[in-house]
């Protein structure tokens, strides 16, 4: 299997994966808190649902057209050079690790600049909140990815990948570890889920996430939460693939790859019930408690590092 | 060097043409022949990087005394390319911009002499020339500063710089004298190969030359003038200022103490590290809670040359450690990050210089919705912002994914030193990133974006075909470097190679991709920007697939329907939740007063909120020592009471004892 065609069955892996693991934790919520639940699906339907409705556009009608495209471009372009199913191109395959971080940013200011481009508070009250979060989650992401790379003499993602494959002591590893745990925090920042903001808020005070979006309708809305399940698909995946790297393909091979698509869809699962058995666990946070948070992740960032290069 | 020589030439001439040309021609001529002078000094930077070949010239007669001696090897190649980029964009956009006092006689002349300066600073070949050039660079920005002299601010800001460039060349002239007395040579070539000791002396240079150019590059404390200077001086003056002269700043670290001072211990390479992270810290949050346009990209430029101080800083400190290859990846980062600075920042000066001449103000507090007003210059300015918040396929993410990736580098095989210092800046460079992009979030959000905060004219008559064509210039220029950044690097490569000195791993660049063998890993802009294309490609048809019908409506207002302009975020509020997390930091001034209807203490009647983030650093450092200086001016005052017959007496004792002295 060629690079490119991985990097397209990634895309297609991240953009309905998202959607799915979007479905499976609502559900999961739903259970834990002794409703049924809607349908996995769910989520799949919807947006095929708001793709057909007109879409109703206030100030600044031209950034709203124009931010669910580069959200979904920015995150489809970094699941198509992330390693998650596979690694296929041997050497420096261009899948840096800050590649990805900066992609991501990129979506975030999309949507930031949507918030504020409507002109209204709630856009701009959820842009300001969005981005001061964002500026904290960068830092933690950032050490903490470098943290996984130090080890492997590494920061192309693929590299990273096939070495920790074939060198699996280092999972157990105290600076393996603590930059995991870093890295769930900045996950479940950078997702928009409790205890940091509330996905499913209707009180606009207290949104971050959505007061930013307050404003998209009808396909602009389909798109956007596509972007943003992608968004979500994507760093899931990431984070089970980093955390436990086994069955990711290092051949191009057919069955090889297959194996890597099962267990990657099995690891985002079990990551993403999880997060949803926490968020069942959890209260939102007040937002400025947010920030010390953010700060014990980026603490646990730096830490990782140290410890990495200190055991070496 | 002749492209050179004629450049320079031509860089004459214009000033000549400036004294000699009508009021009318003026400013037109001059900015063409400058633009010129500029590109043509460009071209010679290009041809020297391309052609690995270092040209020497001596011109004999121009200074008394001295003669001036040119040199143009890699580095000060690839610095003054990054001047010629914004000196070129700068003069292009001063001939549509100039108006009243900056098309005057004085002012063009002063503007030709500025950008000479700046363009011979980085080939001067020895420490007259450079001083020469160096000093001329100061006082033509600081009378440059002065043509708006009724403005109380832009008088303040002219004192606030004089001091500080005036103090900074003191520092700058004394520790190049210690290097000239250690080393018995004045040109930097000849320094660079008698490579002076460890010794008092050496450490004396370091400390003096290192302050004085990281006071130009705007480090903190030392940065108090640029926040006031940069703002107040006219739009391509802040432009030359911030995009060109700082670089020279970290040209003149990178030129004395990374490439003759090269015995200096690593415990000071280590303190400039943490100066310069402090500064990136600093500015980035000013920058964040800054409301004045200007001010606020004054202090994101402390912020871009606070990383590059401490790319410097740890290439110093890399190559103590036997780690040359990593050091030579710090100095392309820098470099790189200077070329996509110059670019991002002159264009947002220019810019803002648009906005003001158009709206009559820089308070963001009182902008917004200027992208239907000004189309162009919004355009540019969202490319630009997108480049300093690191945005792929933008200049700016180039530098920092180079210094991030040095740094990392040291963290691997490194002495406990490397470690330490890779580590510092790494996570400088990663708290910055995030802060950066709230800043630049701000600026073009709520600047350009959104509903217009105040009354303004219905055309916008600041954006002009030269206004515009500067901003496109800088704008391709920024985009260009981010789509293919192979050959820049490969040519920046081996201008830190002059630097560092011979070394295996440092970066590689193809038109297609961007290698660093110190971490193993690649930039594939191209296949990054196809993906992209393809990307957009899928999308489009996804959303042809849905409906396609759109409708003009309300937006949300929790039912009420009148949501007034007023009633959006202004830059204030958008920063306040940063401000409050970084409080420590900042120490803001915030400010409530409620008072009551006369009726009952229940009901409120006006509510006022006044926030205001001062410089910490100026009011702990700076104003107890102006106070101690005035004190000491009042205290003197005693020595002359206005009595002739005192004064008598002073010139006698003072005639005394230099007879005393002498005899």
């Amino acid at each position: 299997m060629s690079g490119s065609l991985l990097s397209a069955v990634q895309v297609l892996l991240v953009a309905v994966g998202g959607l799915l693991l979007t479905g499976v934790m609502a559900k999961v919520r739903a259970r834990a808190e002794g409703r049924v639940g809607a349908p996995v699906t769910q989520p799949l339907r919807e947006v095929a649902k708001w793709l057909t409705r007109e879409s109703p556009r206030a100030g600044g009608a031209s950034v709203l057209a124009a931010v669910p495209y580069v959200l979904l471009v920015t995150t489809g372009l970094a699941a198509a050079v992330v390693p998650l199913a596979g690694v296929v191109t041997a050497g420096s395959s261009g899948a840096d690790v800050l590649i990805a971080v900066f992609l991501l940013l990129t979506g975030s200011l999309a949507l930031a600049l949507g918030g504020l481009a409507t002109g209204t508070a709630f856009g701009g009250m959820g842009a300001s909140r969005a981005m001061t979060l964002s500026a904290l989650t960068e830092p933690a992401l950032l050490v903490g990815l470098a943290a996984l790379a130090v080890p492997q003499r590494s920061m192309d993602l693929a590299t990273i990948l096939r070495r920790a494959v074939a060198h699996p002591a280092g999972m157990a590893s105290p600076s393996h570890v603590l930059a995991i745990a870093s890295l769930l925090v900045v996950v479940i920042a950078e997702t928009g889920r409790l205890p940091v903001d509330n996905p499913s808020t209707h009180l606009e005070l207290t949104m971050i996430h959505e007061a930013m979006v307050l404003e998209y309708g009808g396909r602009d809305w389909a798109l956007l939460s596509l972007g943003q399940a992608m968004r979500l698909g994507l760093l899931f995946s990431l984070l089970a693939t980093l955390a436990v790297p086994w069955g990711v393909a290092t051949s191009g091979a057919a069955l090889p790859v297959l194996a890597g698509v099962v267990l990657l869809g099995a690891k985002s699962v079990v990551l993403a019930t999880g997060v949803a058995l926490i968020e069942v666990r959890s209260a939102k946070l007040r937002l400025f408690r947010v920030p010390e948070l953010l700060a014990a992740a980026f603490v646990l960032a730096i830490l990782a590092v140290v410890v990495g290069v200190v055991a070496r | 060097m002749s492209l050179l020589l004629a450049g320079l030439a031509l860089g004459l001439l214009a000033i000549v043409a400036a004294l000699a040309s009508p009021s009318r021609v003026r400013v037109a001529l001059v900015g063409t022949l400058g633009a010129l002078a500029a590109a043509l000094v460009g071209a010679a930077a290009v041809a020297t990087l391309a052609g690995r070949t270092t040209r020497t010239a001596t011109i004999s007669s121009l200074l008394p005394f001295a003669s001036l001696h040119l040199r143009l090897d890699a580095l000060g190649a690839a610095v003054e390319l990054v001047v010629a980029l914004v000196a070129v964009a700068a003069q292009v956009f001063a001939v549509g911009y100039a108006r009243g006092r900056l098309r005057s006689r004085t002012a063009t002349v002063l503007q030709g002499l500025f950008v000479l300066a700046l363009l011979v600073v980085p080939v001067a070949g020895d420490v007259t020339t450079f001083l020469f050039a160096w000093e001329l660079m100061a006082l033509a920005s600081l009378a440059l500063l002065l043509v708006d002299h009724e403005r109380p601010s832009a008088r303040a800001a002219a004192v606030w710089y004089g001091a500080m460039t005036q103090g900074g060349a003191a520092a700058i002239t004394l520790g190049l004298l210690a290097v000239v007395r250690s080393t018995h040579a004045t040109s930097f070539a000849a320094m660079a190969a008698a490579r002076p000791g460890t010794g008092a002396l050496g450490v004396v240079a370091f400390v003096l030359t290192a302050a004085g150019f990281a006071s130009k590059a705007g480090a903190v404390p030392l940065h108090v003038w640029l926040p006031r200077a940069h703002p107040e001086a006219p739009t391509p003056v802040s432009a030359l200022m911030s995009g060109a002269m700082t670089a020279l700043g970290l040209y003149g670290v990178a030129r004395v103490d990374l490439g003759v001072l090269v015995e200096v211990g690593r415990g000071w390479w280590i303190g400039l590290l943490v100066v310069g992270v402090l500064s990136a810290l600093f500015g980035a949050l000013h920058a964040v809670t800054s409301t004045d346009l200007k001010r606020l990209l004054a202090y994101s430029t402390i912020d871009a040359m606070g990383l590059g101080l401490a790319g410097l800083a740890g290439a110093g400190v890399l190559r103590a450690e036997g780690r040359p290859g990593v050091a030579a990846t710090l100095v392309v980062g820098v470099l790189a990050l200077l070329l996509a600075h110059g670019a991002f920042k002159a264009l947002l000066f220019l810019a803002s210089g648009v906005v003001e001449r158009t709206t009559g103000t820089r308070d963001l507090d009182r902008l917004g919705g200027l992208a239907s007003l000004l189309p162009r210059t919004t355009a540019a300015v969202a490319v630009a912002a997108g480049s300093a918040a690191s945005v792929p396929l933008g200049a700016g993410f180039v530098g920092e994914w180079i210094l991030v990736e040095g740094f990392v580098a040291g963290l691997g095989r490194s002495a406990p030193g490397g470690v330490a210092t890779a580590l510092v800046g790494l996570v400088g460079v990663a708290l910055t990133s995030g802060l950066t992009a709230v800043a630049m979030v701000k600026l073009l959000g709520v600047g350009f974006l959104g509903r217009a905060r105040a009354e303004r004219p219905a055309s916008g008559d600041g954006e002009g075909r030269a206004t515009s064509l500067a901003l496109g210039l800088l704008a391709l220029v920024t985009v260009g470097a981010g789509v293919l950044p192979g050959p820049l690097v490969a040519v920046l490569a081996r201008a830190a190679r002059d630097v560092v000195g011979p070394t295996g791993a440092g970066p590689t660049g193809s038109v297609t991709s961007l290698t660093l063998a110190s971490t193993a890993t690649a930039l594939h802009p191209l296949g990054l920007a196809g993906g992209a294309v393809v990307l957009v490609g899928l999308v489009v048809l996804l959303a042809r697939g849905g409906s396609r019908v759109v409708r003009a409506t309300r937006a949300w207002a929790c039912g009420r329907s009148d949501l007034s302009p007023r009633m959006q975020y202004t830059a204030t509020s958008f920063a306040e939740p940063v401000q409050r997390v970084f409080a420590d930091v900042l120490r803001p001034t915030v400010d409530v007063t409620v008072s009551h209807e006369e009726e009952s203490r229940e009901i409120e009647s006006v509510l006022a909120y006044r926030s205001r983030v001062d410089d910490a650093v100026e009011r702990a450092l700076y104003e107890p020592l102006v106070r101690a200086h005035d004190a000491l001016g009042r205290r003197a005052r005693i020595l002359a009471n206005g009595s002739v017959h005192r004064y008598l007496a002073y010139g006698f004792v003072a005639l005394l004892i230099v007879l005393v002295v002498l005899g």
